[in-house]
């Protein structure tokens, strides 16, 4: 699946160039200063989601928290999402290990770490083809942290295409398939390729 | 106890639909603070009642009152639908929060200002001696008309059929807008259609019956403060606002029996009372 940007993402005055190629399966990661517009364009690929991911299912995990308007829980939610689950995957019961402590828990009164796996569980339960996301370990405690980064292994070793935005990356060695950092320049924010 | 089965049905159809449009307008923007009277929807419509009473005042007199209201109001919905099929902001109304702060802000204002209205032309109309619906911010259903039923029945089918239909996107949304869209969900365009209807049956109630200030807002408060409704937007949708419906009726039963010298209270203005302590009620024992 390739990106080519030119003219149709402007991020503070400067227009985001480049090309993007996300050929499956990998893991990419997505770098680069604040500010530079690495969750406008997350937007941007989750708005347009229809144009760019046409053929395959995406699903995207952003940074804010969810904040239903009633008291809805983990396991609440599983079963109003059951019809849209894509696939079982095979390690899915391992992951969910992590939320069992409050999966009967209303989720707006989560702390920020806990809804933060909430989304990331949500995304594991109804799977597809490729997986965003854009810092999926803030809020996270070490040990959260390295059963995140195991679950995502996992979701590599299953063949899906993995396209993740984070910044202190303490992920192990030969996890990210591609580097891809954004850089602003002084006309244009560039998409550098492998560095 | 008497009662007049006319206003029962139209009193348990117009609490359905506030509550509908209520939950719709709060799931929508995904805010508790949001509803028919919080997002302008309640100035719209009395705008154009206001406007068919001034007709009315100068004798062009077509369909009585509140058939023609509603008709205005249809013409209002659908250059609305129009619009807003071309705004950019349903198109990329993904992180709404903001815009919704916005739009609340904008809403009440609407309201203070349609509010205003009301009041000069109430004033013109008390010196030229001319009859002006002065109890219309309260509402009441002593002028039912079974024919209304009519246009009311098809309205209860099609809200229900749509609500059935949205109910499973509408779970995602009450995620928030942000993650919905990320799980697919066409975000935009259900929030254009849900809040279209919230104002479609807001306007219906408001027409016919008047005001019927914040019950759209307190309503789904009070569903959720029980432990059925507080874990299912559906349950809450499709039953909860029947059971709104019920209540409004017997608040209107108990309106209908007790009078004072032959004059009664309006159900508006007692449902609002009742409403309003309820919601304080809630709110200081934050189950909100």
């Amino acid at each position: 699946m390739k990106i080519i940007l030119e003219k149709e993402l402007e991020i503070n005055n400067r227009f985001l160039r480049g090309e993007l190629n996300f050929s499956s399966p990998g893991v990419f990661l997505i770098h680069g200063e604040n500010g530079v517009g690495k969750s406008t364009f997350f937007n941007f690929l989750k708005l347009h989601q229809d144009k760019y991911f046409s053929s395959i299912s995406p699903i995207f995990v952003d940074q804010l928290p969810l904040q239903p308007i009633n008291s809805i829980s983990f396991e609440d939610l599983k079963i109003r999402l059951r019809k849209d689950r894509r696939e079982e995957l095979p390690f899915y019961s391992e992951v969910e290990a992590m939320v069992e402590d409050f999966s009967d828990q209303s989720i707006k009164s989560l702390s920020g770490g806990q809804n933060q796996l909430v989304k990331i569980l949500i995304a594991f339960f109804l799977s597809g083809d490729i997986f965003l996301f854009d810092e999926p370990l803030q809020h996270l405690d070490k040990t959260k942290r390295s059963k995140v980064i195991e679950a995502l292994e996992q979701l590599k070793v299953h063949g899906k295409t993995i396209i993740v935005i984070e910044h202190n990356a303490d992920f192990p060695v030969g996890f990210i398939d591609h580097k891809i950092r954004f850089n602003k320049l002084e006309s244009e924010i560039r998409v550098e390729n492998g560095i | 106890m008497e009662f007049d089965l006319v206003r029962i049905i139209f009193a348990f159809l117009c609490g359905y639909f506030l509550c509908v449009s209520g939950s719709l307008s709060q799931l929508t923007t995904n805010n508790q603070i949001a509803s028919p009277s919080t997002l302008g929807m309640d100035g719209l419509a009395v705008l154009n009642v206001l406007f068919v009473t001034i007709a009315f005042g100068l004798g062009i007199n077509f369909l009585g009152s509140e058939l023609a209201s509603f008709f205005l109001f249809s013409f209002t919905l659908a250059a609305i639908y129009f619009l807003s099929g071309k705004s950019k902001f349903f198109k990329e109304s993904v992180y709404p929060s903001n815009s919704i702060k916005k739009i609340v802000l904008l809403g009440l204002t609407f309201n203070l200002l349609v509010g205003a209205i009301f009041s000069v032309v109430q004033f013109f109309f008390m010196a030229l001696n001319l009859d002006f619906p002065s109890g219309l911010w309260f509402g009441s259903f002593k002028f039912a008309n079974i024919e209304w039923l009519y246009l009311f029945l098809p309205l209860f089918l099609f809200s229900t059929v749509l609500i059935g239909r949205y109910s499973n996107e509408l779970e995602k949304l009450n995620l928030g807008a942000p993650f919905a869209r990320g799980l697919g969900v066409d975000v935009a365009q259900l929030q254009r259609n849900t809040l279209l209807l919230s104002l479609l049956l807001t306007g219906l109630v408001i027409c016919f019956f008047g005001v019927f200030s914040f019950l759209g807002l307190v309503f789904p408060h009070i569903l959720r403060s029980f432990k059925i409704f507080e874990r299912s937007i559906r349950l809450e949708l499709l039953l909860g606002s029947l059971i709104a419906g019920l209540s409004l009726c017997f608040i209107d039963l108990l309106c209908y029996n007790l009078t004072y010298q032959g004059a009664e209270l309006p159900v508006g203005m007692v449902s609002g009372v009742i409403g309003s302590f309820f919601l304080i009620f809630l709110v200081l024992k934050s189950k909100i």
